[in-house]
């Protein structure tokens, strides 16, 4: 590998209302590297990324490409130098082709007509590149959502590219898509491009970068050759914790059955799937892209179209097509879902409503709420979580991601909740708060509660689970339970003994 | 809950001016309304004296118990982040058959009792129809609610054959519309009896707090056991009630039932509550901020109407407002 600078920054330094988000941050990535980036939320990852891909103004330091300072206006133009970058939020338009969208504001034109045939032919050959089985005449709104992130990796990458960033990029993608993106990867390398990768996964990091910057409260904390530093150190330096206090040591189960899951299934989806839960026990559920995990958790809650099978719990053997949230609740079993913007939080609302939501019928009398109660119990759960909030009104959409997780687990803390159903419970949260959220599911079920999480972090599955349930392809691949649970074994469930190339054949 | 400014006017108006990046953080903080409101009150103050006159602020203040009343009912429906395109013709049937009713029966203090629960009842019947649509078969409530302007307005005019109701026993309008208990308005005691049942239910109940959290986001709401279709049904019907009581208050005031009643009513009160800070996105918005919106409306049109600006110029003006309110509330929310 070469080491010549290619894009080379010198104390960049970004403010926000109130933060300091980048401060004197240097930053080197050289032709042909894997040059990661990592730390915690609100560490200031996504603000370097934005201000190297031209879409936010730096307030100083200077960026130099190939030797020379280039002050980058505008996304556009850092384009027209060559920087690219693939945000987790996508920018393409879900009316137009995918075609369309690899061209959109460089359409190929002979006489002002556009040259279709050629563009397609083109877009093809970008699409086969990064892996995505999509055709380029597809509409990008029919499209799943990894096939959408293939295809902007591929639009970012169809046009001539010096500096590629890619922010969290194997977050939406499964296992098989995200090597088809490493393979890309390497071969861009190859040709000398130099890519700025921000992730949260160590696994990828080690397999894929070369060197990693760290970042904390906006500042470079360090920089390392990837293969001089082990995971340790790199969550130490990221959270100033040691990696022994990440996982919790797991108390005992009990011996009392609190759940019992009978022939749960979702056509097409999920077959038919038993399972019971403990009182203390914290199930595991795991599995590929398409292995009907989500779906299993979300049929004992009721929101998942056309479940069938029966739940007993809380003395009740209760037939899962008449469940409803609100009535799940009020026995005593909740869910949490995945993605908090979408289904766990109403952003513009304080955190205080967010909070007590699920508990206001038990927090009202006669219709009105009991105002002086609710924020006494909120402020209890603010402590007992360590919800970092400026207030109990401040609007949920201010507050940074692994907060706003607190404060969507906090829900469900006011009910009394017997039996917890989460969904990717730390995905796309710091370290920090991950290790906070697993000490904090250890407690919930030491107290007794009965914990069902869906998981798809390796090291999650390995040290945060008295039991794993692994699905693959909709059926029951098996369960693992203490020293059973091997990265081994879990992966050769995973892939039900078969090779790894078949594994996304439900109909998903 | 946002604590809505009581408005320090001061500070708006001195802020103003002092470059792009001030005037941005007064409008978070304040809303674009107190903004409007300094300026209304200077230039029409300097214009035309009469304007702040006392009786004058009195008389608007009458004369906005109307819309400041759907503005109420339209900010209920767009904390749930829909909204309510049939409120106008809702009035207007709501006129008709008041009328109808106070025609029909013996012209006595039971009559207009009777006359005016038909009206109100007959509009939060429009708001159950809106709020069944929109809640069970999960229709827009664009579409929803301009089906029913159609409806009702329709029914409006078939009742009435397109004319007038005429010969109202004066004792209607002399009740609802100029009389007065222990020297406060009649008008003014409904708008205030609106105001606190509003009050009560959007900020201590749990029917208000599940209205703010469907509107902030359904999918969550109902994750966390919220009813969220009963609530939808219920803030439709709401709203459907207090435009019934504006339809009445509205009837009394002209003195006779119109087929054609509160045409303008449905963009105004959108307006209204959009300038006073209700999010259309669902979710945000104050009660204080409905009424101050709505208010200041009326006042702006009164202070047209003192200088002689046409009415055909005043459907632009207000048409502009909407668009400014929409554009600042995107601005602000960062949409």
């Amino acid at each position: 590998m070469s080491r010549k600078p290619l894009l080379d920054v010198e104390g960049l330094s970004k403010r926000f209302p109130g933060v300091q988000a980048l401060d004197r941050v240097d930053f080197e990535l050289c032709a042909g590297e894997v040059h990661a980036v990592l730390g915690e939320n609100g560490a200031g990852k996504s603000t370097l990324v934005k201000v190297l891909a031209g879409s936010l103004p730096p307030d100083g330091g200077r960026v130099m490409l190939e030797g020379r300072e280039v002050a980058l206006k505008s996304a556009q133009h850092a384009a027209q130098l060559g920087i690219r970058a693939v945000f987790q939020e996508l920018s393409l338009v879900a009316q137009l082709t995918v075609a369309e969208n690899l061209f959109l504001g460089r359409e190929i034109t002979r006489g002002g007509m556009l040259q279709k045939k050629r563009m397609l032919e083109l877009a093809a050959g970008a699409l086969a590149r990064v892996g995505a089985r999509v055709s380029p005449s597809a509409m990008v709104g029919e499209l799943s959502r990894p096939q959408r992130h293939l295809a902007e990796i591929a639009k970012a990458t169809t046009h001539e590219v010096r500096v590629l960033i890619l922010d969290e990029p194997t977050v939406a993608l499964t296992s098989e898509d995200a090597r088809h993106l490493f393979e890309l990867c390497a071969d861009l390398k190859r040709r000398g491009v130099g890519i700025v990768y921000i992730t949260h996964r160590f696994d990828e990091l080690y397999r894929f970068a070369d060197r990693v910057t760290i970042l904390r409260d906006g500042r470079r904390v360090g920089m390392f050759e990837t293969d001089q530093v082990d995971r340790a150190r790199l969550i130490t330096y990221m959270t100033g914790r040691s990696f022994d206090e990440v996982f919790p040591t797991l108390s005992a189960p009990r011996s009392r059955i609190c759940l019992r899951a009978r022939e749960v299934s979702v056509p097409g989806r999920l077959a038919k799937t038993s399972f019971e839960v403990r009182e203390g026990e914290i199930l595991g559920v795991a599995g590929l892209d398409a292995s009907g995990k989500s779906e299993l958790a979300r049929a004992l809650f009721g929101v998942q179209p056309g479940a069938q099978g029966t739940v007993t719990f809380d003395r009740a053997e209760i037939n899962l097509r008449r469940l409803s949230p609100r009535a799940m609740i009020g026995r005593g079993l909740m869910y949490l879902p995945a993605d908090r913007r979408k289904e766990g939080l109403a952003l513009c609302r304080p955190v205080l409503e967010n909070m007590t939501i699920c508990a206001l019928t038990r927090l009202s009398r006669a219709g009105f709420i009991a105002k002086a109660e609710e924020r006494t119990r909120a402020r209890a759960l603010i402590e007992r979580l360590h919800i970092r909030t400026p207030s109990l009104l401040t609007r949920t959409a201010v507050l940074s991601g692994g907060t706003q997780q607190k404060v969507m687990v906090s829900k469900a803390l006011l009910s009394s909740i017997k039996v917890f159903i989460f969904d990717e419970l730390t995905q796309g949260v710091d370290v920090g708060t991950k290790v906070e959220l697993y000490h904090f599911v250890r407690n919930l079920a030491a107290e007794g509660a009965a914990v069902v999480t869906v998981l798809s972090d390796m090291a999650e599955i390995l040290n945060l689970c008295h039991r794993v349930l692994i699905l693959c392809r909709g059926h029951t691949a098996g369960f693992l339970s203490g020293t059973q649970i091997s990265e081994a074994a879990v992966l050769h469930h995973y892939f039900g003994e078969k090779m790894p190339a078949t594994e996304n054949a439900v109909g998903a | 809950m946002r604590e809505e400014t009581a408005v320090p006017f001061e500070a708006a108006s001195a802020t103003v001016g002092f470059g792009a990046e001030a005037f941005h953080r007064v409008l978070i903080r304040v809303g674009i309304l107190p903004i409007l409101m300094v300026v209304l009150v200077v230039i029409f103050g300097v214009i035309e004296p009469r304007f702040l006159a006392w009786q004058n602020i009195r008389t608007v203040g009458i004369q906005s118990v109307y819309l400041i009343i759907v503005s109420v009912a339209q900010m209920i429906v767009l904390l749930t982040g829909g909204f309510d395109l049939s409120v106008g013709s809702s009035i207007a049937l709501t006129s008709i058959v008041t009328g109808s009713v106070l025609i029909a029966v013996a012209p006595d203090f039971a009559a207009i009792a009777k006359a005016a629960a038909a009206g109100v009842a007959m509009a939060t019947l429009i708001g159950a129809v809106n709020g069944a649509v929109v809640s069970i078969f999960t229709v827009s409530p664009f579409i929803a609610t301009l089906a029913m302007m159609s409806i009702a307005s329709g029914a409006a005019l078939v009742v009435s054959g397109g004319v007038p109701i005429f010969n109202f026993p004066p004792q209607f309008s002399d009740t609802l519309a100029t009389g007065t208990l222990m020297g406060v308005p009649a008008p003014w005691i409904a708008v205030g009896f609106v105001v606190l049942l509003v009050y009560l239910l959007l900020s201590w109940t749990r029917f208000g707090r599940y209205l703010y959290a469907v509107g902030g986001n359904a999918e969550a709401a109902h994750l966390s056991g919220v009813p969220v279709r009963r609530s939808l049904f219920l803030a439709y019907l709401l709203a459907g009630a207090l435009t019934g009581v504006a339809g009445v208050i509205l009837t009394a005031r002209v003195g006779s039932g119109e087929p054609n009643l509160g045409a303008t009513v449905p963009l105004e009160s959108i307006a209204a509550a959009v300038l006073g800070g209700v999010s259309l996105g669902g979710g945000e918005g104050t009660l204080l901020g409905a009424v101050l919106g709505a208010f200041f409306l009326v006042f702006l049109r009164n202070g047209m109407d003192l200088i002689r600006i046409s009415s055909y110029v005043q459907m632009v003006v207000t048409g502009v407002l909407l668009i400014i309110a929409i554009v600042a509330d995107r601005y602000i929310h960062g949409r």
